[in-house]
């Protein structure tokens, strides 16, 4: 190659690689393009089933009915123990009183 | 007319809503409870009376019985620290109730030693007995027991022995047909 020559090949190499700015809206159009970067999709959960859910919300509401019911048949019981209370309470104290009229009684009358 | 009607049927719907206790307490009994030392206000309806003997399973059959049967317990008892902290005035008004026809006394104490005055009633009517009445008087004590409803002398010899009732407690339909006891000393 004569000097001629490698002056014309690097004028060449100089001219192809010359630096050249890419046309207006570029970075916008190359990041566009490119795909947004999903995350890794979640295994579904066991809970996000429709018939599991359905499933729970059921068990739930019998769970909250059964606890009512217990908890009024719990009031219940608790009123009755009141209330036999109070019959023991009075019976005993109307014992008490015929108790001491008998005594009283059978004190006097045998004197 | 339909004023009057109405004005009817408020009157017997509150006579049957009437609570059954035919025997009012003094309101005076009211200002001797704040004085009291010890307080008990039993006042048990029918209604509560069957819902307590459901609760009485191990108790004696006599009593349930007693209790499912007996229109009202009604029981007020004043208990003092001191003597003298009630007068006649407050005991009275009770008494006045006990005077009519159908109540007639089975044992009536009075001890002025002792100063107790002890009064047991029957309500009879048509010769059965319908109720009882216990009215005790003692020096830091005053108590008043009314059993309303069908209570027999023979329901009390079936509890003798139980809740303090005195044992071979036998009282017959026809002794109680007039005074059992009056002893004034």
């Amino acid at each position: 190659m004569d000097h001629r020559q490698e002056d014309q090949f690097e004028y060449q190499l100089k001219s192809a690689l010359h630096r050249q700015e890419p046309p207006n809206g570029f970075t916008v159009r190359v990041l566009a393009r490119l795909e947004p970067a999903r995350p890794e999709p979640w295994p579904q959960p066991w809970l996000h089933l429709p018939s599991l859910r359905w499933a729970l919300a059921c068990a739930l509401g019998i769970a909250v009915f059964a606890g009512g019911w217990m908890f009024q048949q719990e009031r219940r019981r608790a009123e009755g123990e009141a209330a036999r209370q109070q019959v023991m309470l009075a019976l005993r104290i109307t014992g008490a009183k015929m108790q001491l009229a008998e005594a009283r009684v059978r004190h006097l009358s045998e004197r | 007319m339909k004023r009057t009607l109405l004005s009817v049927s408020i009157v017997v719907a509150a006579a049957i809503c009437a609570p059954a206790q035919t025997i009012k307490v003094p309101e005076s009994w009211d200002k001797l409870a704040a004085k009291a030392d010890d307080v008990v206000n039993v006042s048990l309806d029918k209604k509560m009376l069957q819902f307590a003997s459901k609760f009485m399973a191990g108790e004696d059959e006599n009593e349930k019985h007693l209790v499912s049967k007996l229109n009202g317990i009604y029981v007020h008892s004043l208990e003092f620290k001191n003597e003298g902290e009630f007068t006649e005035s407050d005991v009275d008004p009770i008494r006045t109730q006990l005077q009519g026809p159908e109540w007639i006394h089975i044992v009536d104490v009075h001890n002025k030693t002792e100063r107790e005055n002890v009064v047991i009633y029957l309500k009879m009517v048509n010769n059965q007995s319908l109720g009882m009445a216990i009215l005790v008087e003692e020096p830091k004590e005053l108590t008043f027991v009314h059993l309303d409803g069908p209570i027999s002398p023979g329901d009390l010899s079936d509890l003798s022995g139980s809740f303090g009732i005195p044992k071979n407690l036998h009282v017959s339909e026809k002794e109680t047909s007039k005074p059992k006891a009056e002893i004034k000393k």
